[in-house]
């Protein structure tokens, strides 16, 4: 079960707006109803809250607490006269309550806030999409692809920082970088950076031809396309090497709206073309598949070692990307949960669902492993692997 | 901040969203870097302007050899001046880097990372020093510059929005 960094809507604790609510006779109901659709101000944003419910007094007698408007709408003394106006003062005696403000977004929250008041839950899947068995392996196996590229960053004194971007439809690693901020002496040239810069360059590449007007050039000499030790690896799959021909975007679009769908196709060989989720869009075959052109990095998985920092976190929203797992929180500098959660900004344009400690565990034992178990408590593993940044104050 | 606005134009002639900026040396007065959006070109969404200025004074052998002597100290001497607010990633970069101040024309409320959406360079929490940063010098320009962008159309963005009914509006909020 991946740990999935909710939105901060998903896991604020209850707040409250308050309204008047009175305790009524059942058999006046209709009443009172009436009175508050005729008479009442209707309430603004609060269409989660029930209007009604369910409350017994200490003698056992069923009565029912109704919400009449908001706190703010009105004052006491204008609502008592509006009873008056009616007749129904003695039905009905206000009192300021507090219900929840937002609607719930989860279970959770849909179980602890309905102690102030009930409200409606829909639970909303495409919020949390449910990853297969088998994708839960190749992400897994991802991640330990990811954390192979460390040792070669520590080999040429660069941080183990490493990051790996794959195609989840074809599974085809796009591209795996790591940190090379100490040999270029470029301290931004972190692994994602690195990363989304060999996904562009393979794109430049690959489309020269029929691009050639294009002549974008790195002004200097320690610049990602040059120096930076990146392998565009391919596996298995040749479909996708044609995908830049034709600028039709659909679906990189229908990625980027679909997520779910995208999540729920667990088949990682050239044969998911053929799937009926490509033909929803449009695509009823392989040909067809090929024509696609990527626009940036959207809808691609992007594995890590490192939660990333601010920096990071942002060219990932900029580079329109689907899904985001990593293995170590950064505490001090991690902008995909620990510090910010720029994943799920709701002002930001492009969201994407996170993973964190994706593997940990895995690399926690690798640790014990060369250290022996005492090691978390000793120099020696400090400077190995997974504890080499965990918990200092480095932007990855 | 008149440099940096005829960048934002240069990027807009190339179809680039139309930003741009200029980094100043103080000891010397001089402008060491320019930049303007390159995302499109370049096919990185990361390829911002101030990206591309960054770049550009690293290119040139005496301020990377300062840089990489002591990249903190030279940062501390160098100013960006900017047509749009940084976004989040690049107010990000700029305080990793140790910049010294920003001056910027109009806020970005869609990812401003310099008060607009989030305050990435007064930010407490976060590594690195926070860094000063102001806004509104030729405002009214760089916004006139952005909407001329976005009344056309992305033709790179996928499924480009058709957009036959926008109209170039003058006023300013």
């Amino acid at each position: 079960m991946l740990d999935q960094v909710l939105p901060e809507a998903e896991v604020r604790a209850l707040e409250t707006v308050d309204v008047y609510i009175a305790t009524i006779e059942p058999k006046h109901t209709n009443q009172v109803i009436k009175f508050i659709r005729g008479k009442l101000p209707a309430t603004q944003g609060l269409d989660h809250i029930k209007q009604i419910r369910k409350t017994t007094t200490d003698d056992g007698a069923v009565k029912l607490d109704v919400v009449l408007c908001e706190g703010l709408a009105l004052s006491a003394q204008v609502l008592d006269q509006l009873l008056k106006q009616e007749g129904l003062e003695s039905m009905v005696t206000p009192r300021i309550h507090g219900v929840p403000k937002y609607p719930p977004l989860t279970r959770d929250q849909f179980e602890q806030w309905k102690a102030a008041w009930p409200t409606t839950f829909r639970e909303d899947t495409n919020r949390h999409p449910k990853i297969s068995d088998k994708d839960e392996a190749a992400i897994m196996g991802h991640i330990q692809s990811v954390w192979g590229h460390t040792a070669e960053a520590t080999s040429k004194g660069e941080l183990p920082i490493a990051a790996m971007i794959v195609d989840p439809l074809t599974q085809q690693i796009m591209a795996t970088s790591y940190d090379t901020r100490k040999s270029t002496g470029y301290i931004l040239q972190h692994a994602v950076m690195n990363c989304v810069a060999a996904v562009a360059k393979r794109e430049r590449d690959g489309s020269l031809s029929q691009r050639a007007e294009y002549h974008h050039q790195q002004p200097h000499s320690i610049g990602s396309d040059t120096v930076v030790p990146i392998s565009s690896e391919k596996q298995g799959a040749e479909p996708v090497t044609g995908r830049e021909s034709t600028p039709s975007p659909i679906c990189g679009e229908k990625r980027k709206k679909n997520p779910v769908s995208e999540t729920n196709l667990s088949t990682p060989s050239p044969e998911s073309s053929a799937s009926p989720l490509l033909r929803d869009e449009g695509a009823g075959d392989t040909e067809d598949r090929r024509v696609k052109k990527a626009y940036l990095c959207t809808g691609y998985d992007v594995f890590l070692t490192h939660e990333p920092c601010v920096m990071c976190s942002m060219a990932l929203v900029h580079s329109r990307v689907g899904r985001v797992f990593y293995t170590v929180p950064m505490a001090a500098s991690g902008g995909l949960g620990s510090q910010h959660k720029i994943h799920s900004h709701p002002s930001l344009n492009h969201h994407f669902f996170v993973y964190r400690q994706v593997g940990y565990q895995a690399q926690q034992d690798k640790v014990k492993e060369q250290c022996g178990d005492d090691s978390m408590n000793e120099n020696k593993g400090a400077s190995i692997g997974l504890l080499a940044l965990e918990n200092q104050k480095v932007d990855c | 901040m008149k440099v940096a606005l005829e960048l934002a134009l240069e990027a807009h002639s190339v179809g680039e969203v139309p930003v741009g900026c200029v980094f100043v040396y103080e000891p010397t007065g001089a402008i060491i870097g320019r930049g303007r959006n390159k995302t499109n070109e370049s096919l990185n969404g990361t390829r911002h302007a101030e990206f591309e200025g960054i770049d550009m004074i690293l290119a040139q052998e005496e301020y990377f050899a300062k840089n990489k002597q002591d990249s903190r100290s030279f940062w501390k001497d160098v100013v960006l001046y900017v047509t749009i607010e940084p976004c989040v990633m690049c107010a990000s970069a700029l305080r990793q880097l140790g910049i010294g101040h920003v001056y910027f024309g109009a806020g970005n409320d869609r990812f401003g990372g310099n008060g607009s959406v989030f305050n990435i360079h007064t930010d407490t929490e976060l590594p690195h020093s926070p860094y000063p940063s102001e806004g509104g010098y030729y405002r009214g320009e760089a916004i006139i510059i952005l909407r001329k962008f976005y009344v056309g159309e992305n033709t790179h963005a996928p499924e480009p929005k058709k957009k036959k009914h926008r109209v170039l509006k003058e006023e300013l909020p």
